[in-house]
């Protein structure tokens, strides 16, 4: 079920080149723009700097390139609007946003939140899916 | 080439304040400020007045103070570093002989310059921003041998720069879009057994204390806030960035915004 919200977004005629795929702590490599789609999975949860992340990910996307993403989120509505640090010794630590947090987190970083995948968004699931559009708006910068 | 380096300053302090120009704020009683050099002189001609007000008058907008330049001349700030250091001053020891100090964020250097008269060996501050300038027009009055740098903490090696006896951090976590790099990186600045005496704006509420509030546009018209922490959300950052947590200390009432904030210093150790 879970592959399937994400998968079915994928057009059946992808070039696979232009496809990355990221789950976990696996990281991310590559040329800028290279890809068309990044699919990602879980990849807040075990990574201690979320923000580098999506910043990588607008960097590897050509520009009106789709990112679709599953994220363990915070289901407490009133949680919305924060995140968990999440310590961890054998595997590092990570992140898990509420919904909210984790729509900004995205569109802090370049890029703009088209529509939550299934029915996600207005349940209490701790799992969120969304896809999300490369903009041309660069990430943000910790800045004066 | 820029020809004001201050210029950004002021356009983000004056959207913040409403004003670049910043008078300091509450009443200063000028006998009372710290003297950041013995040799601060009781009079000034008035021509050396009226060349050091044109200086601070081009460094606006002073955020940090107040600074006692000599005589009853102050350049104040938006911020009074001197209460702020009422909490601070019995976490540090009277004396820092020996002991190699790193400042991050040092803004226009009142940090940095209070531990200098605590002579510790060495002195490094680290202000990125165009601030810096402000803490040179200071250090040029003060002498103190603070060595300012021009850099952020991600270039702070400790190949390079050595490793610190006592860190101190006030006032950049919020800033960080990935907070807990920095304290990674404050962890592999300081020397095994030393000390990290960080501060930091947090949430007030209670309920919120293990989570952190993402901050997607500005705080009461900063855009450059990120992240606000709960305290026990830091405390667990600094554990798992490989710091003992030590305490607490200094909590005091944020800047009013979108949110009840407070701010407050957390003593870690790096064990040895």
């Amino acid at each position: 079920m879970t592959e399937d919200l994400l998968l079915r977004e994928l057009p059946a005629d992808l070039d696979r080149a232009r496809l990355l795929e990221v789950a976990g702590d696996s990281g991310v490599e590559g040329r800028a723009q290279e890809f068309d789609f990044a699919l990602c999975r879980d990849p807040l949860r075990s990574c201690p700097y979320p923000m580098a992340l999506l910043a990588d990910l607008w960097r590897l996307l050509a520009p009106g390139g789709v990112l679709l993403l599953e994220a363990e989120v915070d289901p407490a509505r009133e949680h919305s609007p924060y995140a968990r640090f999440v310590p961890a010794a054998t595997t590092g630590a990570g992140w898990v946003p509420g919904r909210l947090a984790l729509r900004w987190m995205i569109e802090a970083s370049g890029f703009d939140v088209e529509r939550w995948l299934g029915d996600a968004d207005i349940g209490a699931d701790s799992r969120a899916h969304l896809r999300a559009l490369r903009s041309e708006r660069a990430p943000a910068r910790s800045a004066p | 080439m820029n020809s004001d380096p201050m210029a950004p300053l002021r356009e983000t302090v004056e959207r913040r304040f409403g004003s670049a120009k910043l008078a300091a704020a509450g009443e200063i009683d000028v006998a009372a400020l710290t003297r950041f050099s013995p040799e601060l002189p009781q009079r000034l001609p008035a021509e050396e007045k009226t060349r050091l007000l044109q200086r601070a008058d081009e460094l606006e907008p002073w955020l940090q103070g107040p600074f006692l330049l000599g005589d009853e001349l102050v350049v104040g700030g938006a911020w009074r570093n001197d209460l702020r250091w009422l909490n601070l001053d019995p976490e540090v020891p009277a004396s820092l002989g020996g002991v190699r100090v790193l400042d991050v964020g040092s803004n226009a250097g009142y940090d940095p310059f209070m531990f200098s008269l605590r002579e510790p060996d060495y002195v490094l501050a680290c202000e990125p921003f165009a601030f810096i300038e402000q803490a040179r027009f200071l250090e040029s009055i003060y002498r103190t041998g603070v060595d300012l740098q021009e850099i952020g903490w991600q270039q702070l090696d400790p190949e390079r720069h050595g490793r610190f006896e006592l860190v101190h951090c006030h006032g950049v976590l919020y800033h960080e879009l990935d907070p807990f790099e920095l304290l990674v990186r404050l962890h592999e600045m300081t020397a095994p057994g030393g000390t990290l005496l960080l501060g930091s704006i947090m949430l007030a509420d209670p309920s919120l204390a293990e989570l952190a509030r993402f901050v997607p546009h500005a705080y009461n018209g900063d855009r450059t806030w990120w992240w606000v922490p709960g305290p026990l959300a830091v405390s667990s950052m600094l554990d798992a960035a490989g710091f003992e947590l030590r305490g607490r200390f200094g909590q005091a009432g944020g800047p009013p915004g979108e949110f009840e904030t407070i701010n407050g210093y957390f003593r870690a150790v790096r064990p040895s």
